[in-house]
């Protein structure tokens, strides 16, 4: 008995400290805490959530920043679990997937908040609940010394059947984006004429990238900063009928417990030195007047698909009908 | 007594641990006719999981028979396991740079193609088959060699002995490995994800189905997504439980100990053999991993540098991630053996109803996929759980965003590995010893420590290598529950492969080889006649 149960005992006092503790007094005094936490669940790259990390530091030393750092769909799943279960610590979402923020919008579950300095943003990056952050561009990737198309509608043409690849737009919401900013410019024909040519639709934009630089699909639709972030891998072609803009929004859920807190980490967000760091990580800041990243023209310098200011809405509202057309191309 | 309380214990904690999240999950099933619905997933699932199974006991079994009863060099015994310690994504990549249909490598003299049913079957074949070798190994080794001897003596064949003897006595064995197999095939994502999308006509199977439905609507896609999960756990749970019904009919038990003997070293022939499946199934992937992780451009091997190891190697993160998800995994890997030893042994010798529905939930989260399961665990445990005592005290269990919940999630998910392998060693061991010892005073712990756990031992020790090896790189659950600080070597390979280098992540697979060839031989041990 004693040899079973002492070792079983000892592990379950191992085990215990890890994911419980005890607090003793009263229950309200045992929840007070002392530095205001704000949990940001956002989908920018590990790289990128380290510089903001490490500059939240010295601009915000009171507030302990924590962060969760995931795909736009993972970061999606965790906090509506969360949700579910009673509510989420997230104070911030801060994701790639603009039809995500316009569901939650309609769902009453983002506060009314627009930091002052955003308000000097375009139009089109912001709106009550939720405002871009950073902008990232879909544009073409080609590898190195192949020829290339000059835009997005040339892919139709027979030169590059079987040649180029997207994302999946089902796993990656800057692919859905972009195939819905298609839709709406060159016509419902347009998606049925680009299967016909053999697109392939598969993975997220990394998958893209690794095709085109192992040659089996030369060319790509890809996002400018995955492009960016390893140089020389492939050209980059910024298409004649305009690069898609896929904003990066900031919104503060309802569930938050702390939403002053989290509008002082919206503000500084929004700030110079943070924007600084977006241009620093290889993505555009939608505010106007502010540099480039490196090697690339400002984005008032680069011709952009034309699509409504309220792309995003329209999408978020089509997705059920375009999700239903791209599932009937794939079989 | 001492049973009694293990086992209450053991239920307690998979109630709360499995039972919980898969109730919360439960609670949001959609119509199960829309799963029906999908009946080409259905149906390519099903070829999915038969066909791997094949694969892998085609290829994993004539490398265990060799493996339990020639002496091989230490350096191929390790690498029986490396294509199942290489995470599948890993590999799968490598074989989308070899057998791809615009430049595969291989593409230019073999007719294949790797988007296609017939090549995610054989890359997750291969990736499963050391489950089959190491279970066919160990189910070899515990075979009474006096049975073979007799049926040789009586003028049978060595064709005839393996059929009427040898086969009969591995079978439970081998056949528990082939069904897990299926089961680990029906739910797996990465291989499906990588090779199924790219076809030239989509090749739909369940997970990625579940995972389109969680994609597209985190809250809308749900019911779809865990109706079919539903369909993907009735079948991994009854696919072992009609296996145990119909193997309760014909076991069989050795009644003494398999003895030591001489193991002869390989023939040539034989050597062949496993070269060929590990040239196969390790060479091949492995090889086009360890060239990736110093060519300059991905998919291109004509030019080749040093930056990448020197980029993983000198990076603190990478480094904290190796040794976070080494102790997390073999934390897991005990955690799972103990429990799913105590499980197997007493649904073994003293089947009830209780126990039975036990086992059932512990297989359980094997058969669903790793991202549901992982969406159970984040409704169970995202909220802190407070019981306050007499308004003095409060007692907390907070387990999101800890390392814990991590180690968790790996343990639950796996306790099917050591409950069905470790079962299946059960099978095979006489009750006899047992009773034996009960009669000669030892009660139920000291016979289970004393008699029962060393005939065990290789099953356990192959049951928490592949625990370890199949918790160390895991990403499914980690992208999904970890916090800040538990980055774990699942979710930098998965970052580094999606946002970063491809070549980068090749490098961190060529550590997880590296530790496997050098750790194999320690943590699998050898088969005791195989080093006298």
């Amino acid at each position: 008995m004693r040899t079973v149960a002492v070792p079983s005992i000892l592990a379950a006092l191992l085990v215990l400290p890890g994911g419980c503790r005890v607090e003793l007094g009263p229950p309200a005094q045992a929840v007070a805490t002392g530095r205001p936490t704000v949990w940001i669940y956002t989908a920018v790259y590990q790289e990128q959530v380290d510089m903001f990390e490490a500059l939240a530091k010295k601009e915000l030393p009171d507030i302990d920043l924590q962060w969760f750092q995931g795909g736009s769909e993972k970061v999606a799943q965790r906090w509506e679990a969360e949700h579910t279960s009673g509510g989420s610590p997230a104070c911030i979402v801060a994701t790639s997937d603009p039809s995500w923020y316009v569901d939650l919008a309609a769902r009453k579950l983002l506060v009314a908040y627009v930091s002052p300095r955003a308000l000097d943003l375009p139009r089109a990056w912001v709106t009550p609940y939720y405002a871009a952050h950073h902008i990232d561009l879909m544009v073409i990737g080609a590898a190195n010394g192949q020829p290339a198309p000059k835009s997005f509608a040339e892919l139709a043409e027979p030169q590059w059947k079987g040649k180029f690849s997207t994302g999946d737009p089902f796993s990656s919401g800057t692919t859905f984006t972009t195939v819905s900013a298609w839709d709406q410019l060159h016509g419902q024909p347009f998606l049925q004429l680009l299967k016909e040519n053999g697109w392939v639709m598969a993975g997220g934009n990394s998958a893209v990238l690794s095709r085109i630089e192992s040659g089996e699909k030369p060319v790509g639709v890809v996002l400018l900063n995955n492009l960016l972030t390893k140089p020389g891998a492939a050209q980059i072609i910024f298409p004649e009928d305009g690069a898609v803009p896929i904003p990066g929004p900031l919104a503060i859920p309802t569930d938050c417990p702390d939403k002053g807190a989290a509008e002082r980490v919206v503000d500084w967000l929004f700030g110079d030195s943070a924007q600084a760091l977006v241009v620093k990580s290889r993505m555009h800041s939608p505010f106007p007047g502010m540099p480039a990243p490196d090697g690339v023209p400002p984005l008032d310098q680069i011709k952009l698909a034309p699509v409504p200011a309220d792309f995003t809405v329209q999408t978020a509202a089509r997705a059920p009908d375009l999700r239903a057309r791209i599932e009937a191309l794939q079989k | 007594m001492t049973r009694r309380i293990l086992l209450l214990g053991v239920a307690v904690l998979l109630v709360a641990f499995i039972g919980v999240p898969l109730l919360l999950l439960a609670g949001g099933v959609g119509d199960l006719a829309l799963a029906l619905d999908e009946r080409d997933a259905i149906v390519n699932t099903v070829i999915l999981a038969v066909g791997a199974s094949a694969v892998a006991v085609v290829g994993g079994l004539p490398v265990g028979w060799v493996a339990a009863r020639r002496r091989l060099p230490r350096a191929l015994e390790s690498a029986i396991l490396l294509p199942y310690a290489v995470p599948p994504y890993v590999t799968t990549v490598a074989w989308i740079v070899l057998a791809n249909p615009t430049n595969g490598v291989l593409t230019r003299w073999f007719p294949v193609n790797v988007y296609t049913l017939g090549g995610m079957i054989g890359v997750l074949g291969l990736h499963l088959s050391p489950l089959v070798a190491i279970a066919a190994r160990d189910a070899l080794g515990r075979i009474d060699p006096a049975l073979e001897e007799a049926a040789r003596v009586s003028g049978a064949g060595p064709i005839r002995t393996f059929v009427a003897v040898t086969l009969p006595l591995a079978a439970p064995g081998i056949a528990a490995a082939a069904a897990f197999v299926a089961s680990s095939a029906a739910a797996s994502f990465g291989v499906p994800y990588l090779l199924a999308s790219s076809a030239a006509k989509p090749i739909p199977v369940l997970t990625l189905r579940i995972f389109r439905a969680l994609e597209l609507s985190p809250v809308g896609g749900r019911p779809l997504a865990l109706a079919l999960s539903l369909v993907l756990l009735v079948v991994g749970v009854a696919l072992p439980a009609l296996l145990s019904v119909l193997q309760g009919r014909h076991g069989y038990a050795s009644a003494r100990l398999a003895r030591p003997r001489p193991a002869p070293s390989a023939s040539p022939a034989l050597l062949a053999l496993v070269l060929a499946w590990l040239g196969v199934a390790v060479l091949l992937p492995i090889g086009t991993i360890a060239l990736t992780s110093f060519a300059a451009a991905f998919g291109h091997f004509d030019a080749f540098t040093s930056d990448h190891w020197v980029a993983v190697l000198t990076e603190p993160r990478s480094r904290e991630a190796l040794r976070r998800s080494a102790t997390l995994a073999a934390g897991a890997a005990t955690a799972a053996v103990a429990v799913g030893t105590l499980l197997a042994t007493v649904s073994e010798r003293t089947p009830s109803r209780p126990i039975s529905a036990l086992v059932a939930l512990a297989r359980a989260p094997w058969a669903v996929p790793g991202s549901v399961f992982a969406l159970g665990f984040l409704l169970a445990f995202s909220q802190e759980v407070r019981f306050i005592f007499a308004d003095r005290a409060t007692f907390v269990i907070a387990l999101a965003n800890t390392p814990w919940i991590l180690g968790i999630a790996y343990a639950t998910k796996s306790l099917a590995v050591p409950m069905d392998g470790v079962s299946a060693a059960v099978r095979t061991v006489d009750r006899s010893m047992e009773e034996a010892a009960r009669i000669a005073g030892a009660g139920w712990a000291r016979t289970q420590l004393s008699v029962v756990l060393p005939l065990l031992r290789p099953a356990l020790v192959a049951a928490w290598v592949l625990v370890f090896a199949g918790s160390f790189c895991e990403v499914s659950m980690s992208v999904l529950l970890r916090g800040p600080g538990t980055e774990v070597l699942g979710t930098r390979l998965f970052e580094l492969l999606s946002y970063g280098s491809p070549q980068e992540a090749s490098v961190l697979a060529m550590i997880v080889v590296l530790a496997v060839l050098v750790g194999g031989p320690v943590l699998s041990g050898r088969p005791r006649w195989a080093s006298s």
